[in-house]
């Protein structure tokens, strides 16, 4: 873990949201987590959940016929 | 009710968190948030309980008691409709938490993740259980919160809402933790899932809690984070430095997992402090830490809970804000203190039937706070559960598959009654330890007796049932007992091969034709060290110290790094009275393990022993500034600090021990004699002298060896007549001595006996004379007592006095029951009075300041000697009180032989005029 990983926010200064996110939001809490969620709703959609759990599920099926080509 | 030190209060938990990772990350810069809270406020280590198992431990944190009290013994119970198990629920905690306490006092609680704490209790705050930061199902539709996961209901929609999935989190949370984990294969390496599902719920657990801070009222918030813990188990294997054994590459990876987990709670504990604010009194504690060193051990037992002994015993606690003194490290603190203490921060009293204290030491008051019975019978709308409350069982799999997980808990049996009976067996055991580590030894023998009688093939079972006999005193049936366990283990392990090798062979496996032929001898070997140390702990218990020597030192050679085994050498070179090998083997403990609070009293005794009273002062202080429950090493300090002439000092740690041992007799004589002799307090010294007359027999205290001269059936005698009560004791079957330094009233006191009544044991072959003009009323054999056999005569003493001086008593022969009259005179009289009869007799020569100084040591000895043997009674008398109030000194002697004495007659010895030393010594230039 590098000092940048751990450099929290500020209270009260305005900061970048990364849309992918960073420990040092989680570790500010609620407010962090949410303005998290924010940012990332606004980069990626309101629907991002959903388009996670797609990618997900593609990348489960993906490695799935790796493995039965290998065998 | 005192006055509050604080009006608000935040309690943090950091389950394992261990001040041996803190402090190297502290140094490095990496945990400042936390660093500034210790640099302002105190600190130190917190000892842990036995079993160390979180449920148990963290309600012991919140109630102040054990888990006998509070009723949460494990980490799972039986489900009320006997359809399984299910983990443990906050309606088993039979007892008020600190928040119960807190809100009928009307102050403002939350709570949050508490381990355990499902369902939510009604607080007059918020509640959140433990249930609710698993989450399950796909990240688009995970399983909704368990109910009864939060209280009130207004709050459930937005806490639902904070909620992570580990699925949310992405790589710039990840790699913090772990560099390279984009080169890692997800589908053969589970561990980056691991890494995320512990970060994503400790971090819902902190957006609970932060939100709570912001949007709530608050007077006293708890929080508990059980991911450090989480970690740890993970991942401690692949953290610095690298140990053989472990997979290079996967120690590439895995290696800055803990530390990062440490930093990330310094990161979250920076916005906890913002949001507390300067005002709110601050506590981070963790139940017990976690061994990062070479301590972690390389296999885990295979039993349920195994993880648990990569636990150390030594949790953290930090305490920072109003109330609390600054720049201070904590002593002899465990984790029953911090209900106390946070009961006194608020000003409320301290309930009786709390196995805790307050740590006054770290809070800015000196006054002892106040005492009630029991919180328990303060009536008031408490938040507490009715028993009669579950939360729906299904939507506890999750919670159960985590437990699975982490290896506390087997895969749930598909017999319901198979897993009920092992969920009840292990609650069975672990209720047995925590007595065990109260040394309630009687109530934990016949659990232990049930566990062995229904599993003789576990080892743990036996293992602890051996060593509670034997600290019950009953040694042959602790050797029987571990010779079944041996030999039941030996059996089982035989099976067990054999059954391997059968299922190898059914699979059609090759094995190694060395593998077909193992014997009952190679799986000893590959055991030994461990029955080794087993023979060598009983055998030191049964008084054979050589022959335990000699399992213990070939223990030492296969299992070096055991701290415990050093302890158990260090104790048979005391029995052998090897007192620097004793010294060494102590020291070595130490070396393995600094925070060895065995090996510090180990130590202590040592150097009580080779009368380094300094150094044995400090070893038994460092013994309880690491663990204060040991009344064994109270008593200790005390004897050390008397030997320094710290009487107020040993008097304090008398006290402590018979605090925490109400029954530890010595402690009470030793006290007797403080006050009787040097603090001058005879109410005190009689209320203990009471108090011994109502003692039951005690366990033997003293780490001493027990004096080789004991026997058999004087054990059981002097059992029962302690037992019964020194007035049912048969005269004749006690021996009376007269003792003291020569010419210190010794034959004023034996004429006073005859006159009295007593029948006397002598020979009169030494004659009086003008030193004597009465008689010496000696009996010759006496001077042999230093020689084989010397002491053979006793027997003809049962039932009279017999006079022996001071410095032969410690050559009495055992097996007698003795009261001994001590004489005391003050040691100048005594110096001249020797000094004139040796000039009448032309013998007199010696240095009297060197003889002065000699005689005092001897007389510490001596009363030390005495102390340590129950056999012997002892009864001080001053040879001026006795000249000046001869009646009332009569009436002391006859209560304390259990006869009475013709007063009258036994006064009328009392010659003022023979008092002819008094004043001379005022000239004497040798003696000022």
């Amino acid at each position: 873990m590098t000092d940048t990983d751990t450099k929290p926010p500020v209270a009260g200064e305005l900061c970048e949201i990364p849309a992918e996110g960073a420990l040092g939001l989680l570790a500010y809490g609620a407010q962090g987590l949410l303005d998290w969620r924010q940012k990332r709703a606004q980069v990626e959609g309101a629907d991002w959940r959903d388009k996670l759990a797609a990618e997900l599920s593609e990348q489960v099926e993906q490695k799935s016929q790796e493995n039965k080509t290998q065998e | 009710m005192k006055q509050a030190l604080t009006k608000k209060l935040l309690l943090v938990g950091w389950d394992a968190a261990d001040w041996k990772m803190i402090h190297p990350l502290m140094e490095a810069g990496k945990m400042p948030v936390l660093q500034g809270l210790v640099e302002s406020g105190a600190s130190g280590n917190l000892a842990s309980l036995d079993p160390p198992l979180s449920p148990i431990m963290w309600t012991s944190i919140a109630t102040g008691k054990t888990a006998d009290k509070h009723g949460v013994l494990g980490f799972t119970q039986p489900r009320d409709d006997g359809s399984g198990v299910q983990p443990v629920l906050s309606s088993s905690r039979r007892v008020k938490a600190v928040w119960n306490i807190l809100m009928q006092q009307g102050l403002k609680t939350h709570v949050i993740g508490w381990w355990p704490s499902h369902p939510a209790e009604r607080l007059n705050g918020v509640t959140i259980s433990n249930f609710y930061h698993h989450m399950s199902g796909p990240v688009n539709n995970p399983a909704p919160m368990p109910p009864g996961s939060v209280q009130p209901e207004r709050v459930a929609e937005i806490l639902e809402e904070l909620r992570i999935h580990p699925q949310e989190l992405t790589g710039s949370h990840i790699q913090p933790f772990v560099p390279n984990a984009e080169s890692i294969d997800q589908a053969k390496d589970k561990r980056l899932s691991t890494v995320a599902r512990i970060t994503a719920e400790c971090a819902t657990v902190h957006a609970a809690a932060t939100w709570v801070m912001e949007h709530e009222e608050w007077d006293f918030m708890a929080v508990y984070y059980d991911a450090i813990d989480h970690y740890c188990h993970g991942f401690m294997r692949f953290h610095p430095p690298y140990r053989d054994g472990i997979n290079p590459e996967l120690y590439q990876n895995y290696k800055e997992v803990v530390e990062g987990g440490y930093r990330l709670h310094d990161m979250m504990l920076r916005r906890l402090l913002e949001l507390a604010g300067p005002d709110t009194t601050v506590i981070i504690c963790s139940d017990h830490g976690f061994h990062p060193d070479h301590m972690r051990p390389l296999v885990l037992p295979k039993e349920p809970a195994g993880p648990a002994e990569e636990h150390r015993h030594y949790g953290m606690i930090a305490m920072s804000g109003p109330g609390i003194e600054k720049d201070k490290l904590i002593y002899g603190s465990s984790l029953l203190d911090i209900t106390p203490t946070i009961l006194t921060l608020f000003g409320l009293p301290v309930a009786r039937d709390m196995d805790g204290k307050p740590l006054l030491d770290g809070v800015t008051t000196s006054t002892a706070p106040e005492m009630i019975e029991s919180w328990e019978k303060v009536h008031g709308e408490c938040g507490m559960l009715d028993p009669a409350q579950q939360g729906d069982p299904w939507a506890e799999q999750a919670a159960m598959e985590q437990l699975i997980a982490l290896g506390y808990i087997d895969p749930p049996d598909e017999n319901a009654e198979k897993a009920i009976a092992s969920c009840q067996r292990e609650t069975k055991y672990y209720l047995a330890r925590v007595y065990l580590h109260k040394h309630a030894y009687e109530q934990a023998l016949p659990l232990l007796q049930e566990l062995f009688d229904d599993s003789p093939e576990q080892m743990r079972f036996g293992v602890r049932l051996a060593n509670c006999l034997q600290m019950l005193g009953n040694i042959q049936e602790a050797r029987r007992i571990t010779d079944i366990t041996i030999a039941t283990w030996e059996q089982h392990a035989m099976e067990q091969y054999q059954q391997w090798i059968k299922e190898a062979e059914e699979k059609g496996e090759t094995l190694p034709p060395e593998a077909r032929s193992l014997t009952l001898d190679d799986l000893r070997q590959n055991n030994r060290p461990g029955l080794d140390l087993l023979q060598g702990t009983l055998l030191l218990a049964e008084e054979k110290p050589e022959q335990a020597l000699g399992y213990l030192q070939r223990a030492e050679q296969a299992m070096p790094q055991r701290p415990d085994l050093y302890q158990q050498l260090g104790q048979a070179y005391l029995k052998i009275k090897h007192h620097q090998d004793a010294e060494d083997a102590f020291f070595k403990a130490l070396e393995i393990d600094p925070d060895s609070a065995n090996a510090y009293h180990g130590l202590a005794v040592v150097y009580l022993r080779m009368r380094r009273f300094r150094e044995a002062s400090e070893a038994a202080a460092c013994s309880l500034g690491l663990l204060f429950h040991n009344p064994q090493a109270h008593y200790h300090l005390g004897m050390a600090r008397f030997r320094l002439g710290d009487f107020a000092g040993a008097e304090q740690s008398y006290l402590n021990a018979i605090k925490q041992a109400p029954g530890m007799k010595k402690a009470h004589e030793l006290l007797v004699s403080l006050y009787q002799h040097y603090l001058n307090q005879p109410i005190k010294a009689q209320n203990h002298r009471r108090i011994i007359d109502k003692l039951i027999v005690q366990t033997d205290t003293d780490d001493l060896p027990k004096s080789e001269k004991s026997t058999p059936q004087l054990s059981a005698q002097l059992s029962a007549s302690l037992q019964a009560g020194r007035n049912d004791i048969d005269p004749n079957e006690v021996i009376t001595i007269v003792s003291g330094l020569p010419r210190s009233g010794t034959s004023m006191m034996m004429q006073l006996l005859e006159q009295g009544g007593v029948e006397l044991l002598t020979d009169n072959i030494r004659q009086s004379d003008e030193n004597n003009p009465k008689g010496y009323y000696e009996f010759e054999p006496v001077k042999g007592l230093m020689k084989k056999h010397g002491g053979d005569w006793m027997e003809q003493a049962k039932g009279k006095a017999v006079k022996v001086i001071a410095q032969l008593l410690p050559h009495m022969p055992a097996g007698y029951l003795y009261r001994v009259i001590f004489m005391q005179r003050e040691l100048q009289e005594v110096l001249l009075s020797q000094h004139k009869m040796l000039q009448v007799e032309d013998k007199s020569s010696v240095n009297r300041t060197q003889l002065a100084k000699s005689y005092l040591a001897q007389l510490q000895r001596i009363e030390g000697f005495m102390a340590n043997h129950p056999e012997i009674e002892v009864l001080y008398l001053h040879y001026h009180d006795i000249l000046n109030g001869p009646v009332d000194a009569i009436a002391a002697i006859s209560q304390f032989i259990g006869q009475p004495l013709d007063s009258k007659k036994a006064a009328s010895v009392v010659d003022p005029g023979l008092y002819r030393v008094r004043g001379q010594h005022n000239d004497d230039p040798v003696l000022n």
